[in-house]
């Protein structure tokens, strides 16, 4: 067999970008390892306020005041988000050897540009006060814009969602797995979604069971693939006993959409084609069919059978990204790839429409930007900046306005546009209060390794501490009211001797039908207004503060 | 319910010349709980894996019961990897999030139920069957999350390292836990810890494997008391077993000033290879303070000790005259001292030197060339 191996690359050791990750080092035996006897952070990030984090306080038991208030996902751990300077970074509670290793997967899953969520720091030697140990902390950054699928479920969404989300799994799991990693815990829970243009993607967020190789065996990829289905399903049910499912979602049939979806897209990413020596244009068709499925090749590996008849042809596939590199190149927008994809098309549309096809991309590009993007992206209302991505608003803009021009028989100017869009479509952004209290009670009710929590189990009826535990909750919904509205929480502090007014409240108030935006970052819960800007801006300090301006509009009608 | 046989077991990584696992031949008796111990990267994990599907095999096979699983997709194998990161369905009462595997399997409702309930009788839960796991505590959800795996019935347990994502005080309660559960269930079982307490408070049988060779094989108390090798001599045990090497001469080991004597079918096994040399192993609670000029004793440098209330420890050296084939060398861990258990109210004080004796009948005795057994 004759064979032009264009491939050099040794398929038994690990990409050198993964290796290279991170200093953290995690052996196959915890035994060697030792806890710290001090506050270690190894971090990535130089953000000082790190250390003035209360580290020796249990996770579960941190002040109100620094949580952002954003829909959990489920997990066996205590997780919370935290405002640590203009950044919100998720903090999950686990063992040091977990702690590390996790970080050091998560940190080599970011050089190979996979699709995860961005390791901030591990954090060991904690202990409290009173010199007991606590469990070592692994802060992830908050995916901006991105949403558990709980809380997508809980808005009215298309018929649809649940088979979008499946195929962003689907695809994420494909690339996780083209680059070696080997997940353990395929789950909607450990993912996190981010709108696509009119597609989902999704990002890893829970690597604990993972492994990364050089390659994968069908074994692991198939015991993957079963183990999402499974949980997949699982997750089904479980929103369909909340009601929180559409009635005419088969659970079933939506976890083996997962199966076959998985199965398509491998095949059509790894297959080795079979061509006519004179036929090989072929391989140029196979090539842009998956750059249409947004996957870039690298290599093609071409060898030609014995007798010379056939060649064999089998890409390289290095990863999706195909369109939104293209964009990046051109522009500097940074988007998912669907986005990226209707990004384009605009652009070569303003192209032919400025009778521009014999210029340079790039320079219309720049054009582009300036007279169509930016402005329309400098539309979006404050309150709106911080729930939906520049990129995801002007592809919904341009959808909205294809229906206007449908619907009125000639074309809608973008202005106009973005008017009728932002006035009939954004609100379906927002997230009420009360759904987001159910999400993150519904999250807190899953968790397994909570100490405190456990420790009640021991006392049989699940007393003993757990009561700590429950007044400490109530404090803390006395307090969030507090945030949004002082005056409301005195009243509440006088009357409410039990704790649960706070939470009454706050309902009475969603019964009025009023909403808060789903990514409160802003929220404050120290009473003071003032604060806000000072200390939990995100992004921009103008984005803060007209949010901020904003959620007084909201609550003063209350 | 069944057994499982490593056959000739090798798995080699591609681009690797040492195996992983090598030649691993181990069976696992039906209902047996068996604990795979050993160090860091020594193809404890890999083994596991083997037998559920995840790592291919590259020589020998794997049975489970009567079929022979070697190439099997891990999903048809009927084998359930405990702990994984099981989360609970927070709409769903505690019998659903238990069984909601076997509605997907399509397994008849009223089977369901049955195998649910037989389960929370098992795990303590029958009372919360119906209950959401808000209303749960996490020792319970943890149970709910544990009967997952349990209704499935599947002829295997695989646990690897499941007690790596407990902190300590949780680890010790679980490990209680598991063990009684799998003793009621009777279902075979493979867990894959590095933890030898683990290994030898739970396994009715522990292998102990080294850079993917299989050690040895035995009940808690046979690897204790009688360690084929050296390597399980100083793994096994906690505060380990003190191993050194000493000269023989005339049937007696020369610890410094000092001999002890050495069971003649022993000595007679010395090979040339062995250069005169034996290793001396025994645990700190077989040997005790002797008199000064007692015979059959050592003499040691205390260099430290512990009073724990129901036992002291004396950590120390060994005294040797520095001469190179008399140099004590330590094979155990410990600081690389000698450690040995005696009375809290006997402790002497640090710098003192104090006289040890052996109890003869517990030395374990190794050929420095080959690291066997040789009493």
């Amino acid at each position: 067999m004759t064979s032009v191996n264009i491939n050099r690359a040794t398929a038994s050791s690990l990409d050198p970008r993964a290796m290279k990750a991170t200093s953290i080092k995690t052996t196959a035996d915890p035994s060697s390892e030792q806890e710290p006897a001090a506050l270690h952070i190894t971090a990535t990030s130089s953000n000082p306020r790190m250390f003035t984090l209360p580290w020796e306080r249990p996770l579960a038991t941190w002040p109100r005041d620094l949580l952002a208030n954003l829909p959990r996902g489920i997990s066996r751990h205590v997780v919370r988000f935290v405002h640590v300077g203009d950044d919100v970074y998720a903090m999950k509670e686990i063992t040091q050897r977990v702690a590390e290793r996790e970080y050091e997967l998560l940190r080599k899953l970011q050089k190979l540009e996979l699709p995860t969520v961005n390791p901030i720091a591990v954090v060991t030697g904690r202990h409290t006060r009173e010199g007991e140990p606590l469990e070592a902390m692994l802060v992830t950054q908050h995916l901006k814009f991105s949403l558990p699928y709980r809380a997508l479920f809980a808005r009215n969404l298309r018929p649809d969602t649940a088979e979008r989300l499946i195929d962003a799994l689907a695809v994420l799991l494909v690339r996780l797995h083209l680059a070696g990693f080997y997940w353990g815990d395929v789950s909607l829970s450990n993912v996190l979604f981010l709108r696509d243009a009119d597609a989902f993607s999704a990002f890893l967020v829970d690597a604990e069971t993972g492994d990364l190789h050089p390659s994968l065996t069908d074994g692991q990829r198939e015991y993957d693939i079963d183990l999402a289905r499974t949980n997949i399903i699982g997750e089904l049910m479980d929103l369909d006993s909340g009601n929180l499912l559409a009635g005419e979602v088969d659970e079933v049939g939506v976890g083996n959409r997962l199966v076959d979806r998985y199965h398509s897209l491998w095949s059509a990413l790894t297959d080795v084609d079979s061509f006519d020596p004179d036929e090989m244009w072929k391989i140029e068709r196979r090539v842009n069919r998956l750059n249409d499925l947004g996957f870039d090749v690298d290599e093609l590996e071409m060898k030609t059978e014995e007798n010379g008849n056939r060649v064999l042809v089998r890409p390289r596939v290095v990863d999706a990204g195909y369109a939104s590199r293209k964009l990046l190149r051109l522009t500097g927008l940074d988007v998912q790839e669907n986005q990226a994809r209707r990004l384009l098309n605009d652009l070569d549309a303003y192209r032919a429409s400025t009778w521009r096809q014999g210029e340079d991309l790039e320079i219309v590009a720049t054009d582009w930007m300036r007279e169509v993007f930016e402005p329309t992206v400098r539309m979006i209302p404050p309150e709106y900046r911080s729930q939906i991505e520049p990129a995801q608003f002007f592809h919904e803009v341009l959808t909205h306005r294809w229906l206007m021009a449908e619907k009125a028989g000639h074309d809608v100017p973008m202005a106009e546009a973005v008017q009728s869009y932002i006035s009939e479509s954004l609100p379906e952004y927002r997230l009420d209060s009360e759904d987001m209290k159910t999400i993150n009670e519904e999250a807190d009710a899953g968790v397994v390794d909570d100490e405190m929590n456990w420790q009640g189990a021991h006392a049989q009826a699940g007393q003993g501490k757990q009561v700590t535990r429950d007044q400490t909750d109530k404090d803390a919904n006395g307090h969030e009211v507090k945030g949004h509205d002082a005056a409301n929480t005195r009243a509440t502090e006088q009357t409410d001797v039990g704790g649960q007014t706070g939470a009454g409240t706050q309902k009475d108030r969603d019964r009025a039908g009023e909403e808060v935006p789903s990514q409160p970052v802003f929220e404050d819960t120290n009473g003071g207004r003032s604060s806000l800007r000072s200390v939990y801006a995100p992004g921009s300090l103008d984005a803060a503060a007209d949010q901020d301006d904003q959620d007084d509009a909201v609550w003063a009608s209350s | 319910m069944a057994e499982v046989v490593f056959d000739h077991v090798t798995r080699i990584y591609p681009g690797n010349d040492e195996p992983s696992v090598s030649d691993l031949s181990l069976d696992i008796k039906d209902g047996e709980f068996l604990v795979l111990v050993g160090p860091s990267g020594c193809g404890k994990s890999t083994t596991l894996r083997m037998l559920a599907g995840l790592e291919e095999v590259n020589k020998g096979r794997i049975m489970i019961g009567d079929k022979d699983v070697t190439t099997m997709q891990p999903k048809d194998r009927d084998i359930a990897m405990v702990f994984q990161n099981y989360a609970l369905y927070p709409h769903m009462t505690v019998a659903d999030n238990m069984g909601f595997a076997l509605k997907i399997a399509g397994t008849p409702k009223d089977e369901i139920r049955q195998r649910v309930e037989k389960a929370a009788e098992v795990l303590d839960l029958t009372e919360y069957l119906d209950r959401k796991p808000k209303a749960l505590s996490g020792g319970q959800r943890q149970r709910v999350a544990m009967g997952r795996a349990i209704v499935r019935q599947p002829k295997v347990f695989l646990m690897d390292e499941p007690l790596s994502n407990l902190d300590a005080k949780l680890r010790v309660q679980t490990r209680t836990q598991i063990a009684a559960l799998q003793r009621q269930l009777n279902v075979t079982t493979l867990y894959v810890t590095h933890d030898q307490t683990e290994a030898l408070t739970m396994g009715d049988r522990i292998a102990v494997i080294k850079l993917g060779v299989l050690q040895q094989v035995g009940a808690p108390t046979e690897l204790y008391d009688r360690p084929e090798n050296v390597f399980v001599a100083g793994f096994i045990g906690s505060p380990s077993m003190n191993i050194n090497i000493h000269p023989v001469a005339n049937g007696q080991a020369k610890i410094g000033e000092d001999t002890i004597s050495l069971p003649r079918e022993a000595v007679d096994k010395l090979t040339p290879e062995d250069q005169g040399r034996i290793v001396v192993g025994f645990r700190p609670e077989d040997a005790s303070l002797a008199g000064a000029d007692e015979p059959e004793a050592f003499s040691l440098k205390v260099a430290n000790v512990e009073d724990l209330g129901s036992d002291g420890y004396i950590y120390g050296n060994i005294l040797t005259d520095n001469s190179v084939a008399e140099q004590a060398i330590v094979m155990s861990d410990q600081n690389k001292l000698t450690t040995i258990r005696v009375n809290p109210r006997d402790l002497p004080r640090v710098g003192d030197v104090v006289k040890i004796h052996i109890d003869p009948a517990k030395m374990h005795l190794f050929s420095p060339a080959s690291e066997l057994r040789l009493n």
